[in-house]
């Protein structure tokens, strides 16, 4: 287990026993990471801070259940994932309805885009082409630069799943990079 | 060679084991045209998402998550120890500081050049002229705090409490100016203890520390790249409490930046740039240091 690892599992203690520095320590430590995952599986910032909002309070809810087994940071980002995919799912329940304005992409001149990092334009539109399940494995191990086996337990699958979804994920990625490209077929179709 | 004798070499290759597996693999590779370009596809993809950088929080919006988390585990606001300043904060205290010199440098040459309509006398800060409302917008009633609705989804509104301890000092909520280093300019705000700092604050939500220090500066600094440690200094930093959200500056649409620490008329005094209602209007305002009191505003 790593210094990190095994500090959270303290943490996780101490927040237990009512320490709220500790919750700082916990969300020092991992809100970048977990906002991270929530803006490149969203794309949009206040949806991603809702998701991470929401990542957090169930994760300190439901702190009294870890028991220490995995990494308190795997199932954090577990919890980030499911919760992205919910989101997503309502998005795509109300896709009938027009896209509200907050998906356009952030403007550069706001306060907020201050190095805030924000992906490429032109990736951002390739990874949402992706298929949720897709997007989540690039995403994890391409974007965060988890290893394989984490990505698999936080999504709670194989690894082998893992594997094929980061390779058919990044064909897919490519293809619509490509696609994508100013003068590319496809925009010439369009 | 030709390609047939290429495919040969590496078939003979692949067969008496003389490949290590890395050129073994490629060799596999290459010999299979989907493979090929099924490589490439990766390749393209990895280069694409190797190339972005990682997403960070703004402050503000580390924040207002931190606090709309707080709100909703009715967890206690203070008591608990101070989160651990992380080096993105540390690099834009330093940036800031870095804007503030630069304007500095041009409100003090502004007289000079005449920038806010001086009656001509140059070289003396008495002559950045006054806006007609100075006066008695320096005794106005304080305006309600505007930042923290910049994100409507994360942010919860901290409910304002009321002030029940003393104010602590300057000294108690950071160490003197010579703490400061010249190459760590943004290492300062390090030593500021967070929790003293609110109690100052207290009645603003303990987001209003990051939303007044960061949130509207960004833009100026943007424009601003040179760094002057110099300016780094708990005098700078610590403006802050004058609560300058509740300055009222004739044309300010926004709360304000630090830009300096100044001396005008013998006083203290810290120079604060508003952000105006467009993105191109901005006005300065120069405050007294002690009282907060607004001497000047252009």
């Amino acid at each position: 287990m790593t210094d990190r690892a095994t500090e959270d599992i303290g943490l996780i203690a101490r927040f237990l026993d009512g320490d709220t520095a500790a919750f700082d320590e916990l969300m020092a430590a991992h809100e970048d990471r977990v906002f991270g995952i929530c803006l490149r599986m969203l794309r949009d910032r206040d949806a991603a801070l809702d998701a991470a909002q929401e990542t957090f309070i169930t994760v300190f809810r439901k702190a009294d259940r870890y028991k220490g087994e995995a990494a308190f940071s795997t199932w954090l980002y577990r919890v980030a994932v499911n919760t992205c995919y919910d989101q997503l799912r309502k998005a795509k329940r109300k896709a009938a309805q027009p896209l509200p304005d907050t998906l356009d992409p952030p403007d550069p001149k706001s306060a907020d885009s201050f190095d805030s990092a924000e992906l490429r334009p032109q990736i951002e539109d390739a990874l949402e082409t992706l298929p949720p399940e897709f997007r989540a494995a690039v995403v994890l191990v391409d974007l965060e630069g988890l290893a394989l086996e984490t990505a698999a337990n936080m999504l709670a699958v194989p690894v082998g799943t893992v594997k094929s979804r980061v390779f058919r994920g990044r064909k897919l990625l490519a293809k619509e990079l490509g696609n994508l490209r100013p003068g590319s077929e496809h925009q010439k179709t369009e | 060679m030709s390609m047939h004798e290429h495919d040969l070499d590496i078939i003979m290759a692949l067969a008496d084991g003389a490949l290590d597996a890395h050129s073994a693999a490629a060799a596999e590779v290459a010999a299979c045209a989907q493979c090929s370009e099924d490589l490439e596809l990766q390749r393209t993809a990895l280069r694409a998402t190797g190339e972005t950088p990682r997403v960070y929080l703004t402050a503000v919006e580390s924040s207002q998550l931190r606090h709309a988390v707080r709100s909703r585990l009715n967890l206690q606001t203070q008591g608990g120890g101070s989160p651990a300043p992380t080096k993105r904060r540390r690099f834009r205290l330093g940036a800031l500081a870095g804007a503030a010199a630069v304007l500095l440098a041009v409100v003090i040459a502004g007289p000079a050049l005449n920038l806010f309509g001086s009656s001509g006398e140059t070289g003396d800060s008495q002559n950045v002229a006054f806006a007609p409302e100075a006066a008695e917008l320096a005794t106005a009633a304080p305006t309600a705090a505007p930042t923290q609705a910049a994100h409507g989804g994360a942010a919860a509104s901290a409910a304002p409490a009321p002030a029940a301890t003393p104010a602590p000092a300057l000294a108690e909520i950071a160490p003197s100016d010579a703490a400061a280093t010249a190459d760590s300019p943004g290492e300062f705000v390090d030593k500021i203890e967070l929790d003293a700092l609110r109690q100052r604050l207290i009645g603003r939500g303990d987001t209003a520390v990051e939303d007044v220090l960061l949130n509207p500066a960004y833009r100026v600094l943007q424009q601003y790249s040179a760094a002057d440690p110099a300016l780094t200094s708990r005098a700078l930093l610590l403006r802050v409490l004058c609560d300058l959200e509740s300055v009222a500056v004739p044309y300010a649409a926004s709360p304000a930046t630090i830009i300096a620490f100044t001396e005008f008329e013998g006083r203290e005094a810290v120079l604060v740039l508003y952000q105006g209602p467009s993105d191109e209007a901005l006005s300065l305002a120069l405050l007294d240091a002690t009282t907060c009191e607004l001497l000047l505003s252009a």
